[in-house]
This record gives C-alpha cells, sequence and structure tokens, in this order.
C-alpha cells in the first residue's frame, strides 16, 4: 500500500498510543516524524484483522487474547533485520587477537571454555563470524565454546537456524573464509555443521527479564546495531541486563558510533589496540 | 577563587583544570574577569573553548561583553578565539549590534569578520550599513556583506544585492546571487540569462531561475537538466520544481509540456538525479519525472517506490503517466523482484479506466497465482479496487482468478474474497452464480461467507443461515460476520441469539457482534445477559471476556435504556475492556443517575476507562461532572488530559473555562495542547 493512498488515516493520537505500545513491548522506538513509517507498515493489519480505525488496532493490541501474536507480527515489519558476515572488520580483530587471548589466559576451574552472546543477531550472521573467529584463532576447543544468538523475530531466526546465505550476506567476507567454513547449497551457501554447532538460536526479547533469565553467564556480548532503534530508557533496560549476565572482568562490543554515554557508568572503557570496547570491572 | 589563582590555573596544562578553572570567574566581576574569558576562549581545548564562550554569552551586561568579544576579533594570532568571538556576538545578539556597527565604520579589527558577526546576530539595522559595503574596495569584505545579508533574511536588501549582481568581480557576484536565492528574491530573468553561461555562477543562477517565475527561462532550465555539473543540474531540478509551484495553472501545463518533450539527456539527467543522497532532490527529481511522463523513465521511477521516503511521490509520478503508464509497466512487471511487483499492483487501480485494460486486468488475474504472496495478494487487492471503481473487462479470467487465489489461506485469500466482495458490489450476478455453484461449504467457505457479507444481498441469507449451523466453527463465525451486513429480520435475529450458546468463543463474538451492527432491539436482554457474565457454576451465562465485550459493546449500539442495569455493573468491573466499553455506552445512553459511576471510572486502573469515564461526564450537564474532567486535565498520561481537554469542548462555564486556560499555562505535550486550545475556540 502506498502513502498517499493509504484507505485508513493514522491521527498523532492513535500513533503515539501504537508506537508507544510497541516501545513498551520491545523498545523500539519511533520519532513522531516516522509516523509515516509505522503507518504504511501497520495498514495492511486493519484488513487482516477485519478492524476499521487505527483505534480499533490500539484496543485490539490492549486487550484481545490473541494480541501476543499481534505484537509478534508487528515486530515482523517494524524491525531492520540488516546484517552481514565479518561486519565491522577493526572490532573483529580486536575480538580475535586480544579479547580471545586474554580469555583464554583466565584460570578457570574445569579449563578453557568461552560463552558468547550475539544479542539481535537476526538472520544469525555475527553468531556465525564470531564462531568462525573462535575457531580461527585455535585457542578454544569447539567443544568448549557456547555461543548464543538471540532476536525477537521468528522470521530472521528460522534464517539463522538454517545458515543458507546468499550473496548480500557475503559482501564483506574473504573467499578464504568462504572455501573453509561454508558448503555450496541451494540459494547460496550454507555454513558447515562444524559451525554450526557451536551456536544456538532462542526467541528472546531484550527487554523482557524472563526470557533473558534463560540465558547463562557470558564472557562476551555483541550487541551491535540493535540498541540505535530503541529510546534511552529501553536502552538502559538492555544495558543493565548485558552487565548482570556478563561475568566479571567480560566485554561488551557495540556497533561503531553506539555508546554508552548517558547510559551506564558501570562499565569501563578498555582501549584495545584495535578498539574501543566496554568491560565489566 | 581569586582572580590571580584563575590566571594561574588557566595556565595549566591539565585540560581539566583549565575547565574548572573558568567556574571560579565571578560572573559580575570586574573587566579584568571578562578579559581573562574573553582569552581563554582561545585555548587548544574545544571543551575549554566553548565553556568561555558559554560564560561571557552570559555576562550581566552584555554590551561589555560585546566591546570585549570585538577586540577579540582584532587578534589575527589566535583563529580559534576569532572563530568563537564570532561566534559568541552572534549568542550576545542585539545589545552587540551598535559596537558592531561603529567597528565597522572605524575599522580597527577585522572588517570582514565583524560582518560576518552581524550576519549571524541577523538584526535589521546592519541593513543599510552591509548594503554600503557591497559597494566596498575590498572584495573579500563585498562578498562578505553579501554573504551576510543573505543570512540576515531581510528583504530590504534585495535592490543593493541585485545592484552587486553587475559588480566587476565574480566573488561578489556569485556571494550576492547565492543571498537573493537564500532571500528567494526574483530577479528578472534578462539579468540572469548571461549569468548563466558564466561557469562559476551557472549553478546559482539556474537556482534563481526558480524564484524568476518566467516561463521564457523554461529553455535554459531544461537543457540544465543535462548539464555535466552535477550541481547544474540539480539545481534546474529544484528551480524547474520551485517555479511549477509558484505559476499559475496554465503556465504550469507548459512546463509539463516541456518536459513532455525534454532530449533523452535531459531525462537521463533526472533519472540520474533519482540516486540523489538528498531526499529533497530525489522528491523534485521523481515529481519533474511525473510530469514528463516519458515511458522510458518507468523502469527508473519504479526502483524509486521500495524507498519509503519518496515512495509516494514515485507513485503519484507514475499515476500522472495515466494510460500511457498501462503498456510499459506490463511488460516490466515480469522482471522485477516480488516486492516491487506487489508496489505497482498497488498502485495500478489509480491510472483509472486506463487499469481496466484487458491485457491488464489478464496479467493481475494471473499474478493472483504468484508464487510470492505480497504480489499475489496486492494483485488481488487491485482488481477489487478496478473492479469497483470501472468495472472489469469482460472476461472470466479476473474472478476466476480470484476465486482460485481463496484457495491459498492467509492474506491472499483474505485480499481475494475482498476484492470478490468489492466486484460483487457492482457485478453481483458474475459472483454470485460462482458462489452458488460451490456452495459454502469446503476449505474456501468461510472466504466466500465475506464475498457475501460485502455483497451486501438479502437473497444470500439463507445460504449464510445454513453456514451458521455448520460443524465447522470457523465456518460458523465466518456467518455471523457476513449476517451482519445483510440487514436484519426476525429469523437472523433468533438465529443469532440462538449462536450466542455456540461452543466456540470466537463465533459468540461474532454473533454479538452482528447483532450490535444489525441494531436488533429484540435481542437485547440477551445480550444484557451475556455482558453481565455468569452468576452461578454452570449457568448459561458468558464468562469469556471478549465475548462479553462484543455483547456490551452492541447493547450500546441498539441503544436500548433496558441495557443500562448491565452497563453500570460493569462500568465498575477490574477489566479495562469491559470497564471502557461499559463507560462509553453510559455516556451515549445513560442518565444523570450514572454519575457516581462515572466518576468512580476516573480512577479506574486502565486509562482506557479513565479516558471514557471522562469523556462520558463531558456529556454531562452537572457542575460536579465538569469539575472532575477539569481535574483529569492533571492526569500524569497525556492521553487522558487530552481527552479531557476534548471533553470539555462543550462547557461554557466560567470555571471549565479557566481550568483549561491553566493547564494551558503550563502543558508541555503538543497533541494535549492542541486539543485544549481547540476546546477554548470552540467555546469563544
Ligand atoms: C540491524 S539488526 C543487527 C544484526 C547484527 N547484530 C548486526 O549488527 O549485523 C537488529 C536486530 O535486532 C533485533 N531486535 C530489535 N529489537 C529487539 C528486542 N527487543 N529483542 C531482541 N532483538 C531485537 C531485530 O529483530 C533485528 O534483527
Amino acid at each position: 500500500m502506498l502513502p498517499g493512498e493509504l484507505e485508513v488515516p493514522m491521527s498523532m493520537e492513535e500513533f503515539r498510543l501504537i508506537r508507544d505500545l510497541i516501545n513498551a513491548y520491545c523498545g523500539i522506538f519511533f520519532a513522531d516524524d516516522l509516523k509515516f513509517v509505522v503507518h504504511r507498515r501497520l495498514a495492511p493489519r486493519l484488513a487482516a484483522l477485519c478492524l476499521e480505525t487505527f483505534a480499533d488496532y490500539h484496543r485490539h493490541l490492549r486487550y484481545d487474547p490473541g494480541r501476543r501474536a499481534e505484537y509478534e507480527e508487528i515486530v515482523e515489519r517494524v524491525t531492520t533485520n540488516e546484517t552481514y558476515f565479518f561486519r565491522e572488520a577493526y572490532q573483529l580483530d580486536a575480538f580475535r587477537d586480544e579479547i580471545l587471548p586474554e580469555i583464554a589466559a583466565r584460570p578457570r576451574p574445569g579449563g578453557r571454555r568461552l560463552t558468547v552472546w550475539s544479542a539481535g543477531c537476526a538472520s544469525g550472521e555475527e553468531a556465525y563470524t564470531v564462531a568462525i573467529l573462535v575457531l580461527e584463532s585455535g585457542l578454544f576447543q569447539p567443544a568448549q565454546v557456547h555461543i548464543f544468538g538471540n532476536d525477537i523475530s521468528r522470521r530472521v531466526l528460522q534464517l539463522a537456524r538454517k545458515g543458507i546465505y546468499g550473496r548480500a550476506s557475503f559482501r564483506q567476507t574473504d573467499e578464504r573464509y568462504l572455501r573453509r567454513y561454508f558448503r555450496e547449497a541451494p540459494g547460496g551457501y550454507q555454513v558447515r555443521d562444524e559451525v554450526r554447532a557451536m551456536v544456538s538460536f532462542g526467541q528472546i526479547n531484550l527487554i523482557d527479564l524472563d526470557g533473558v533469565a534463560l540465558l547463562p553467564e557470558v564472557d562476551v556480548i555483541f550487541c551491535r546495531n540493535v540498541l540505535i532503534y530503541f529510546d534511552a530508557e529501553s536502552r538502559k533496560r538492555a544495558v543493565g541486563t548485558f552487565h548482570s549476565k556478563l561475568v566479571h572482568g567480560g566485554y561488551l562490543l557495540l556497533g561503531h558510533s553506539e555508546s554508552l554515554m548517558n547510559l551506564s557508568t558501570a562499565f569501563e572503557l578498555c582501549h584495545l589496540k584495535n578498539d574501543l570496547v566496554y568491560r565489566k570491572p | 577563587m581569586e582572580l590571580d589563582e584563575v590566571r594561574r590555573a588557566l595556565q595549566s596544562d591539565d585540560e581539566e583544570a583549565r575547565h574548572a578553572a573558568l567556574a571560579g570567574v565571578p560572573a559580575d566581576g570586574a573587566l579584568e574577569a571578562l578579559q581573562l574569558l574573553v582569552e581563554a576562549m582561545g585555548d587548544e581545548s574545544w571543551r575549554v573553548r566553548k565553556e568561555a564562550v558559554s560564560r561571557v554569552t552570559a555576562w550581566p551586561r552584555p554590551e561589555e561583553a560585546a566591546a570585549g568579544l570585538i577586540v577579540a576579533l582584532g587578534e589575527d594570532s589566535n583563529i580559534a578565539r576569532r572563530n568563537a568571538a564570532v561566534e559568541a556576538l552572534g549568542l550576545v545578539g542585539r545589545p552587540a549590534v551598535p559596537l558592531l556597527l561603529d567597528a565597522l565604520q572605524v575599522g580597527v579589527v577585522s572588517r570582514k569578520l565583524v560582518i560576518d558577526a552581524l550576519g549571524v546576530i541577523g538584526d535589521a539595522r546592519a541593513v543599510g550599513p552591509l548594503s554600503a559595503a557591497l559597494r566596498d574596495a575590498d572584495a573579500n569584505l563585498r562578498a562578505a556583506a553579501a554573504e551576510a545579508l543573505g543570512h540576515l533574511g531581510r528583504r530590504e536588501a534585495v535592490p543593493a544585492l541585485q545592484a552587486a549582481l553587475a559588480a566587476g568581480d565574480l566573488l561578489t557576484r556569485l556571494a550576492a546571487l547565492e543571498a537573493l536565492n537564500r532571500l528567494g528574491a526574483s530577479v528578472p530573468y534578462h539579468i540572469l540569462a548571461p549569468l548563466l553561461g558564466e561557469p562559476v555562477l551557472r549553478r546559482a543562477a539556474l537556482e534563481a531561475l526558480g524564484f524568476a517565475g518566467d516561463a521564457g527561462a523554461l529553455p535554459d532550465m531544461i537543457a540544465a537538466l543535462a548539464d555535466r555539473s552535477r550541481g547544474a543540474r540539480e539545481a534546474a531540478v529544484t528551480a524547474l520544481q520551485a517555479l511549477h509551484a509558484m505559476v499559475s495553472s496554465e503556465v504550469s501545463a507548459l512546463i509539463e509540456d516541456h518536459l513532455h518533450a525534454a532530449p533523452a539527456a535531459a531525462l537521463d539527467g533526472l533519472c540520474a538525479t533519482l540516486a540523489s543522497d538528498s531526499r529533497a532532490l530525489r522528491r523534485s527529481a521523481a515529481a519533474l519525472l511525473g510530469w514528463a511522463r516519458r515511458a522510458e523513465t518507468l523502469p527508473a521511477l519504479c526502483q524509486l517506490l521500495r524507498d519509503e521516503g519518496t515512495q509516494d511521490v514515485a507513485a503519484d509520478a507514475m499515476v500522472a503517466f495515466g494510460e500511457r503508464a498501462a503498456e510499459p509497466l506490463q511488460a516490466l512487471c515480469p522482471e522485477l523482484d516480488p516486492d516491487l511487483r506487489a508496489l505497482i499492483f498497488e498502485l495500478l487501480p489509480r491510472l483509472g479506466t486506463a487499469a481496466a485494460a484487458p491485457q491488464l486486468c489478464e496479467l493481475l488475474a494471473r499474478a493472483t497465482a504468484d508464487d510470492e504472496p505480497e504480489p499475489a495478494a496486492a494483485a488481488a487487492r487491485a482488481l477489487g479496487l478496478i473492479g469497483q471503481a470501472v468495472g472489469l473487462p469482460r472476461g472470466p479470467g479476473p474472478v476466476a482468478g480470484l476465486f482460485q487465489a481463496l484457495g491459498r489461506e492467509g492474506q491472499v485469500a483474505s485480499a481475494a474474497a475482498a476484492a470478490l466482495g468489492a466486484i460483487g458490489a457492482r457485478a453481483y450476478d458474475e459472483v454470485h452464480t460462482l458462489v452458488a455453484a460451490h456452495g459454502l461449504g469446503g476449505p474456501i467457505g468461510p472466504y466466500l461467507c465475506r464475498v457475501l457479507g460485502a455483497c451486501g444481498r438479502a437473497e444470500d441469507r439463507r445460504l449464510l443461515l445454513g453456514a451458521l449451523r455448520d460443524e465447522s466453527a470457523v465456518l460458523r463465525r465466518a456467518a455471523a460476520d457476513a449476517l451482519s451486513g445483510l440487514g436484519g429480520e426476525p429469523a437472523v435475529t433468533e438465529a443469532l441469539v440462538f449462536a450466542l450458546s455456540d461452543e466456540s468463543i470466537s463465533v459468540r463474538a461474532a454473533a454479538a457482534r452482528a447483532l450490535g451492527a444489525l441494531g436488533a432491539a429484540a435481542a437485547a436482554p440477551a445480550l444484557a445477559a451475556v455482558a453481565l457474565g455468569s452468576s452461578h457454576e454452570g449457568g448459561d451465562r458468558d464468562d469469556e471476556p471478549p465475548v462479553r465485550a462484543a455483547a456490551l459493546r452492541a447493547l450500546g449500539l441498539i441503544g436500548d435504556p433496558a441495557a443500562l442495569p448491565a452497563l453500570r455493573a460493569l462500568a465498575t468491573n477490574a477489566d479495562g475492556a469491559l470497564a471502557s466499553i461499559a463507560l462509553e455506552m453510559l455516556g451515549r445512553l445513560g442518565t444523570a443517575d450514572d454519575e457516581p459511576v462515572l466518576h468512580a471510572g476516573l480512577r479506574h486502573d486502565d486509562t482506557e476507562a479513565v479516558k471514557a469515564a471522562a469523556r462520558a461526564l463531558g456529556t454531562r450537564a452537572s457542575a460536579t461532572a465538569r469539575a472532575a474532567v477539569c481535574e483529569a486535565l492533571g492526569h500524569p498520561r497525556w492521553d487522558v488530559r487530552r481527552a479531557a481537554a476534548e471533553a470539555l469542548a462543550s462547557s461554557t462555564d466560567a470555571a471549565s473555562r479557566a481550568a483549561l486556560r491553566a493547564r494551558l499555562e503550563v502543558e508541555a505535550d503538543e497533541l494535549v495542547r492542541q486539543a485544549i486550545t481547540q476546546a477554548l475556540a470552540q467555546r469563544g
């Protein structure tokens, strides 16, 4: 449906009520000037639910016994799931060459282990990239490595589990890695089983504490290009969750241009050769 | 801190210490203190400079601050301080103007910087002196004056700037032209024409043509769309759109004709602009392509549909092609990816009668079988809209295609059902024959019910009443929904009332909704019983909130006063969904006796109930009701405050009015302010 052609108008009041519900559900926040985006993306839902106005839709989201399913539907429509392998190389260099050796050197009862969380993993490229880097480092036994990827969108998790990717996912990938860790499959390349064995995916909403409770303590969290869509309150909440899930000395890696400024003082800034990262003291 | 101490701290190597030292400068202190601050504006750290600027601009005697800053303009040694001084003078604002004008006369400090500062301040007193400076012997100064006049935003400067267009040097002419553009001043074409040939001035001159309002410039502007320089091409795009917006409809038609006849290179230039980083430019270029209506540009316009920031103009542009678009789009569709195909299908109905071309409708009919659901659903919607607005071409293709698509479930089937319903409103027989031949059974039965509901013919009641007894709950629900559009008669009411005892919640809720939509007064007692919910174990009353909510709403729609006891009982229910509907309906049907219940509603935990209570109280004339709504103006939630303001729109008493005004004083939320302003205006 095209704007200007949208049959059912959305008033500013309706927009704000609905956008606040979306925000409370998943942290994603739409400023007033993005009303047209929300309007366009949700307009088809009215017909699908046989509702006449966005006020009805708001009511549906508040009270309908099936509202939970509708929130999931909204998530599929409003999230940006863009991602690819080896995104932000300098940070990944820091992870492989500086962070991994540091963690490997820590004395641990039961030997070397590594747990990494890719928070907001979208279709899984980031989680698999982490797995590949860990294998490349040669510092850990694959069986001792657990990488968790979570996302709120079911659709992308499905793709992540399948592990088959097309061209666009490899825009930054070295030919060498492609040969070593992927095999050709219908529709692109599939991540090899030994890499997939290191990664688990689950549907967890970052701002739902019950969901996050399902994760163990982790050594490193990647949360890149996720919090940028949140409002300050939800960011704070997510960062608090990250803090509680990290071991002491654990790392939090945000996307480039993201920072904890005005969000949290519980982390220390850690100047690595390749990047600036946050660490839980 | 003593000044000397501050002075020493400001010499420290530690940035933090210097920054902290500024806090020790007494704010109303002696001139020396001010001098220290001005000095610190040249610090190597931007944080220190910024802090110093903010302290100087907060100096209690602004003229004094301005004088100090003007002195700093004269220092050639520290460029950072000079720039900070210009910025600070801008912040000091009006009190600095007389001193700056003096400085311009005297010329001890850099006059160029003085002019820059005047430009930043934007005070009208500077127009005269700056206009005079346009004739200064120093070319840099002339250019600076022109630039400053552009920033000033004062139309009085236009004659002097126009005169400067004839100056000898390019720098001044360019600055003057850019200033005129900034002011949106109209410069006659005959003055601009010679400037077009000057490479340095060409871009600005083209931009100026957008304000000149002279159709004689059209050939020049069109030619510039093919310019080698991107800046010139983009200026031409902006200018053509600005011109189109300011001229009469005859002249804008002329612009469109020129564009239609434009050489291929000009259109290529427009298509290239579609990829600009600037959203405004992309939009302008799309609009121009719409006026040009040239088939070869359709592929480029299609791509623009992908971008949410340009989608609407791109669609408008393609629609402007009218029937010219039909064939090329049809040829284009197979090559496009599914998302884009879907977007194109969505806009086809807007082509009007051209959309009903047999080939196009065949294409859409085939597309309802597209492997991808998005384009298939879009094609179905398009057929529905075309069928409803102008009628589909003869032949069984489209309707049969839609019928097939009902078997696909999900959004495709929903879209196909809605489409068949829309078509059936115009071509009932065609649609009805197919439905009757199939019967309402089987997996597509529920969709067929929707089709019949949309057709809205009383003769289909019998079929639907049959479906209401089917073994499939999905079909029963669909039948109940459909019956609500076919008008009431006793047999329908009776069947729907009985359906309130259905074992499926969704059927019961649908039956209640249908009874409300039909306004079936005879159903009021049954609905009231359902709404009130079960009072005893195993009783025949309904405990499911969605069913009770539907029943309540139906009662309100029917409007039978016999429903009042049920509404009153539920207005204080802990369930927000029920309470809010009951309160809303009491607002419509209730009497003065309900006021205590409405007041209680204002204290409900659920904001929807609170809003409903405020709106309901707004319909009451009593002073206590209005006072309660006035109080709700201070509610912590913006939507409640807004509802309260709207509810007070019809109150004419002084107390409500005063409460609204008082709230307006402190209200920060824009939507609430709007509602209050409107409420106040209505009674003014
Ligand atoms: C742009 S992707 C980032 C993917 C990857 N981290 C990267 O940087 O390439 C953002 C993802 O965050 C997910 N997301 C948004 N809100 C979320 C929430 N509340 N909980 C979990 N995931 C969320 C979205 O579904 C989306 O897949």
